[in-house]
C-alpha cells in the first residue's frame, strides 16, 4: 500500500513541477529565450506572499490575487527594460543576462529574508486529506495544486490559440520582422509573455511554497526543475508539460522513497536518461508551433553564418593559395598574387612577439616569487591561477566553442575529490594532482555524450543539472566525508612553507600548460572549427568541420583543466566539501571573469582572472551586496560592453599576445605598406575572435 | 504626393546600400522600382516600411516626416508591405495570417471576406497551416494580408520572384482591383517587362544609385538596359 500511496504522491507533485515549467517554456517559445532567473522569480513571489502573510496576519491564499498580477506587472517591465535588450542579440546575451539577474535576486533575498528556511501556511485545506479505500490518504492541497495546474495549462492554450494576443505571439515568434511589418510591436508582445510567465511562475512558488520549505537558494532547484519537466515532456505540448511534471514527480518519490536523500537525485537521473533516450521528450506534440518555429529560425539562420563562414575560409585559403585554412600557418608571411593586389597573411599581432617575450619573463618572476614572498601572498596567488585557469576554460567552451556551460563546477568537484581519493589510497599529491585531472578529463568523455544532447540555453542548465547529481552523488559517500568535506591528511607531515611553494609551482606549471593548450588547440584547424560551430553549428557541419568531434574535445579540454584547478585548490586549501566545490558559484565567478576582460580572446579571461580576483580580494568582505554588485556589472557588461576590457583595448591598439587568427594586409606597391585591406583583416579577425 | 524620398541613403554598419535617393510616388499612381540583384530596392522599400532608418535625407509620407516612427506603427498611418519571399507567419493559418495582417487596420474596403473575394483560392485554404501553401498561394495570401491594414500605400517587393509567369500574371489582375480600392502601389521588380506594362512611372536603381526615372510610356528599352546594367549590350 506504501507503493500506491507514494505513486499517488508523485503524481500530485507533478502538479507543482508542470506549474514552474509552465512560463520557462512558453517564454522559450515566443522569444527562443532561457530564462535563468526563472526559478529566482518563483522566489521573489512566495518570500513577498511570507511578508505580507507576517506583516498583516492575512491568509497565504488571500496573497495570490496581491502578488500574481504584481509578478506579472514586474515581469512585463523586466522583459521591456532589460529583457528586450537580450532578444536577437544571441543566446550567450540572454544566459549571461538571465543568470546574472538570478544571482542579485537570490542574494537580495538572502539580505532580506536572511538564509533561513521558510513557509507558508495553507491552512485547514493544507492538512485535511481525502480518506481513499484501502487506507490512502491523499492531501486536498495537492489535489487543488493538481487541479490548477490543469487550468493554468488549458488555460494558456486557449490563450495562444484562440485570443489575439495569442496570435500575435505567435506571428512574432514565427518571424519578428515580419511581424513589426504587420504593425505588430513585438517589444509589446514579448513583455506580456513574459508577464504570463511571471504570473505563473509566481503561483507555482507560492503553491510550493506551502507545500515545502524554501530558502533564498532554493530558486535554482524550482528552475531545474521546472527545466527537467520541459525537457522530459517536450515541447511544444501543454499535455506533455503535465506529463513531464508527473514523470519527475514520480521519479522524486519513488527514489525518496528507496532512499530519503535521493528522492531530488532520483529526479536528476531520470531526466538524464530521457536525455539519452528520447532528448525530444517523452510526449511531445511534434508538430506543435513552438518546436517548429525553432527549427525554422535555425535554418533562417544558415545563410547569414554561411557567409561569414565562407568570407573566413576564402581569405584563409586566399593567403595559403587555396590550401586548407590550417595549411596557412605554415605560409606566415607568404605573398600572393591575387586579383593584382599582392596581399600578405599574416598570424602575428601587433605585439606578438614582443608580448611573448615579456610573458615568458613574467613566468620567469612568477616562478621565483616564492623565495621572495610571504605565504599568504603565495597562497592567494594559488587561489587568482586557479581563477585563471577556470576563466580560460569558460571561455575556451562558451566563446570558442559557443557552449555556454553552467556547470562547470562538476569537473572542478571532481578534480578536488578525484584528488582526495587518490591520496586516501597513498598515491603522491603532486602526481595526484595531473592524474585527477586526467581522470576528471576521461569521467568527462561519457558526461559529453549527455551534455551534447542539448543545444544553447538548454545546453546550459543541462550541464547544471549533471553537476548537481554529481554533487547529489559525491555528498552521501562517506568515505569521501559526506555532506561535511574531509580533508587533506597526506600533506600534513609537510613543511608549510616548502608545501606552499610546492604547490605554487605546480599551480604555475598547470597554469603555463592550461593557457599555452589552449592556445595550441585554437591555433589549428580545431579553432577554426569550433569558431565556426560558435557562430553557426549547422552550417559548420554541412562544411565538413566535424563538429561532435570539435565540440568533444572542446569539453574534454575544459573538464582537464576545471579538474586540475579543483585540485590545485584542495591542495591548497588542504579541505574540501561537496556544497563548496561543486557550487554554481564557481561558474558564475568564471563568467564573470570572462565577461570583464573580454568573451572569445585567450587573453580577456586572464585579464579578468585577474581584475575580479582584486574586486574579491577588496570588496567580498561586503558580503551579499558585492554578489548583488556582481551580477549587475555582469548584466551591463553582457548588455553594453560584450567584447570586454580587452576588446576595447585590440579596438584601439590592434594589440595580439595570442594571435590565433590570420591578418591580411594589402600590399599594393610593395611589401610593408598597409593598403586597403583593412575590410577583409577585419572579417578575418571577426570570426577567429 | 502619398510619398516623397527625400535624398535618402542607408547603410548596413560601413556598407552604403543606397545613396541619396530621391523619389516621389503621385497618390493613385502605380510606381515601379526595377534594378539588379544589390542594386537596393529592398533596402528602400524596408526603409520607407521603418525597418531601416536613413543615414540621411528623409522619407515624408502625407506630408509628414516618418523619422523617429518605429515600423510597427506605421501600418496605421497607412503603409502596408509585402515583404521579399512572402514572409507568412508558417505556423499559423491562413486567416490567422490574414488576421494579424488586419490588427492595424484602417477603416477601408478590405476585410476577410473582400479579401477572399480578390483571391477565390485561398478562401478554400484558409484553415491550412500557411507552411503548406504553394508559393503562387503563399503570395496571394501575403498580399491579403498587407490588404488587410487598408493601406494607402502597398510596398510590393518581388511579387514574381520564384513563381512560374502564368501565376504572376494571375497574380497582377489583382492589381486593378487593389487599386480600386483606393491604394497606391509601389512595386520593387526584377522583371523589367512586367513593371512596364503595370507601372506609370519608373524608378531605376544601379548600385544604390537612382541612374533613371521617367514615365513608362516614355522610356525605350536601350535606355532601360542600360540603366538596369550600367553598361550598353
Amino acid at each position: 500500500m506504501t507503493w500506491v500511496h507514494t505513486i499517488v504522491q508523485g503524481i500530485l507533485l507533478g502538479g507543482y513541477f508542470a506549474l514552474f515549467a509552465t512560463g520557462l517554456s512558453l517564454v522559450f517559445g515566443v522569444m527562443r529565450l532561457v530564462n535563468l532567473a526563472h526559478g529566482a522569480l518563483a522566489l521573489v513571489a512566495a518570500f513577498c506572499a511570507v511578508a505580507l502573510v507576517n506583516a498583516t496576519g492575512m491568509s497565504a491564499w488571500l496573497t495570490l490575487p496581491i502578488v500574481l498580477p504584481a509578478a506579472a506587472v514586474v515581469g512585463y517591465f523586466l522583459q521591456r527594460w532589460l529583457l528586450n535588450a537580450t532578444v536577437g542579440a544571441g543566446e550567450v546575451t540572454s544566459v549571461l543576462v538571465t543568470f546574472g539577474l538570478s544571482i542579485i535576486i537570490t542574494n537580495v533575498l538572502l539580505q532580506v529574508f536572511s538564509a533561513n528556511s521558510q513557509g507558508l501556511q495553507a491552512g485547514s485545506i493544507g492538512t485535511a486529506s481525502v480518506h481513499l479505500p484501502g487506507g490512502l490518504d491523499v492531501g486536498w492541497f495537492d489535489i487543488v495544486t493538481f487541479l490548477v495546474a490543469i487550468v493554468v495549462l488549458s488555460g494558456l492554450q486557449l490563450v495562444t490559440s484562440r485570443t489575439t494576443i495569442g496570435r500575435l505571439m505567435r506571428a512574432s515568434s514565427d518571424d519578428p520582422r515580419t511581424a513589426l511589418l504587420m504593425g505588430v510591436n513585438t517589444k509589446h508582445v514579448y513583455a506580456v509573455a513574459t508577464a504570463i510567465a511571471a504570473a505563473t511562475v509566481a503561483l507555482a512558488g507560492i503553491f510550493f511554497g506551502m507545500h515545502t520549505q524554501f530558502s533564498p537558494t532554493s530558486g535554482n532547484d524550482y528552475l531545474l526543475f521546472g527545466f527537467e519537466t520541459v525537457v522530459i515532456g517536450g515541447l511544444g505540448s501543454i499535455w506533455g508539460t503535465l506529463a513531464g511534471g508527473v514523470v519527475l514527480g514520480l521519479a522524486q518519490t519513488i527514489g525518496a522513497q528507496i532512499n530519503p536523500a535521493d528522492g531530488v537525485l532520483a529526479g536528476h537521473l531520470v531526466f538524464l536518461v530521457v536525455l539519452v533516450f528520447r532528448p525530444e521528450g517523452l510526449f511531445s506534440g511534434g508538430g506543435g508551433a513552438v518546436t517548429a518555429a525553432g527549427a525554422l529560425r535555425a535554418v533562417r539562420g544558415i545563410p547569414r553564418s554561411l557567409g561569414s563562414l565562407y568570407r573566413a575560409m576564402s581569405s584563409g585559403a586566399r593567403g595559403g593559395q587555396g590550401a586548407r585554412p590550417g595549411r596557412a600557418a605554415a605560409r606566415i608571411g607568404a605573398r600572393t598574387e591575387d586579383d593584382g593586389l599582392l596581399v600578405r597573411v599574416r598570424r602575428r599581432g601587433r605585439g606578438s612577439l614582443s608580448g611573448g617575450i615579456a610573458m615568458l619573463a613574467g613566468v620567469v618572476v612568477l616562478g621565483t616569487l616564492p623565495y621572495a614572498a610571504g605565504p599568504s601572498v603565495i597562497f592567494n596567488l594559488v587561489s587568482m591561477f586557479v581563477l585563471v585557469i577556470l576563466a580560460s576554460m569558460w571561455n575556451l567552451l562558451a566563446g570558442y566553442g559557443g557552449m555556454m556551460s553552467i556547470g562547470l563546477q562538476a569537473f572542478y568537484g571532481l578534480g578536488g575529490y578525484t584528488l582526495l581519493f587518490l591520496s586516501d589510497h597513498g598515491v603522491s599529491v603532486w602526481t595526484g594532482i595531473f592524474l585527477a585531472a586526467l581522470i576528471t578529463g576521461v569521467i568527462a568523455v561519457p558526461i559529453s555524450f549527455l551534455a551534447f544532447r542539448l543545444r544553447g540555453g538548454y545546453f546550459a542548465i543541462g550541464t547544471w543539472v549533471i553537476s548537481q547529481a554529481i554533487y547529489l552523488i559525491v555528498s552521501q559517500d562517506s568515505s569521501l566525508g559526506g555532506g561535511s568535506g574531509a580533508a587533506l591528511t597526506a600533506l600534513s607531515g609537510y613543511d608549510p612553507a616548502q608545501r606552499q611553494a610546492d604547490t605554487y609551482w605546480v599551480a604555475l606549471v598547470i597554469l603555463v600548460l592550461a593557457i599555452g593548450g589552449v592556445f595550441a588547440l585554437l591555433r589549428g584547424r580545431l579553432g577554426l572549427g569550433l569558431t565556426a560551430i560558435r557562430d553557426s553549428e549547422t552550417a559548420a557541419d554541412s562544411l565538413g568541420v566535424r563538429v561532435g568531434f570539435a565540440k568533444r574535445v572542446a569539453f574534454l579540454v575544459a573538464a582537464l583543466g576545471c579538474g586540475a584547478a579543483g585540485a590545485l585548490t584542495l591542495a591548497n586549501t588542504l579541505s574540501i566539501a561537496p556544497s563548496s566545490a561543486f557550487d554554481v558559484t564557481l561558474t558564475a565567478y568564471m563568467i564573470f571573469c570572462v565577461l570583464i576582460g573580454g568573451l572569445g580572446t585567450i587573453e580577456g579571461p586572464i585579464i579578468g582572472a585577474v581584475i575580479f580576483f582584486e574586486i574579491q580580494y577588496h570588496y567580498s568582505s561586503n558580503g551579499v551586496w558585492y554578489l548583488v554588485a556582481l551580477g549587475a556589472l555582469a548584466i551591463v557588461m553582457a548588455i553594453r560592453l560584450p567584447q570586454g576590457i580587452w576588446g576595447l583595448i585590440t579596438a584601439r591598439t590592434r594589440l595580439s599576445l595570442f594571435p590565433v587568427g590570420y591578418q591580411l594586409t594589402a600590399a599594393n606597391q610593395g611589401a610593408g605598406r598597409r593598403g586597403s585591406a583593412k575590410e577583409p583583416a577585419g572579417s578575418v579577425a571577426e570570426n577567429r575572435n | 504626393m502619398i510619398l516623397s524620398v527625400e535624398q535618402a541613403s542607408a547603410h548596413y554598419g560601413k556598407f552604403q546600400a543606397l545613396f541619396s535617393i530621391d523619389l516621389r510616388v503621385p497618390e493613385g499612381q502605380t510606381v515601379a522600382v526595377i534594378g539588379a540583384n544589390g542594386a537596393g530596392k529592398s533596402t528602400l522599400l524596408s526603409m520607407i516600411a521603418g525597418l531601416v532608418s536613413p543615414s540621411a535625407g528623409r522619407v515624408v509620407f502625407d506630408g509628414a516626416d516618418l523619422r523617429g516612427v518605429p515600423a510597427y506603427q506605421r501600418p496605421a498611418l497607412g503603409i502596408a508591405m509585402v515583404p521579399e519571399g512572402r514572409k507568412l507567419f508558417p505556423s499559423l493559418t491562413v486567416r490567422e495570417n490574414l488576421q494579424i495582417g488586419g490588427y492595424q487596420a484602417r477603416p477601408g474596403p478590405w476585410n476577410l471576406s473582400s479579401v477572399y473575394e480578390l483571391f477565390p483560392n485561398i478562401a478554400r485554404y484558409k484553415d491550412r497551416k500557411s507552411g503548406s501553401l504553394s508559393g503562387g498561394e503563399a503570395q496571394a495570401v501575403a498580399i491579403g494580408r498587407a490588404l488587410m491594414s487598408n493601406p494607402r500605400l502597398l510596398l510590393l517587393d518581388e511579387v514574381s520572384l520564384g513563381l512560374a509567369p502564368v501565376v504572376v500574371k494571375a497574380l497582377y489582375a489583382a492589381l486593378d482591383g487593389i487599386k480600386a480600392g483606393g491604394a497606391t502601389v509601389l512595386l520593387v521588380e526584377q522583371d523589367v517587362s512586367q513593371a512596364l506594362a503595370v507601372a506609370d512611372h519608373i524608378y531605376c536603381l544601379l548600385e544604390g544609385r537612382a541612374v533613371l526615372d521617367g514615365a513608362a510610356a516614355g522610356l525605350s528599352m536601350d535606355q532601360v538596359t542600360y540603366a538596369y546594367f550600367g553598361a550598353t549590350r
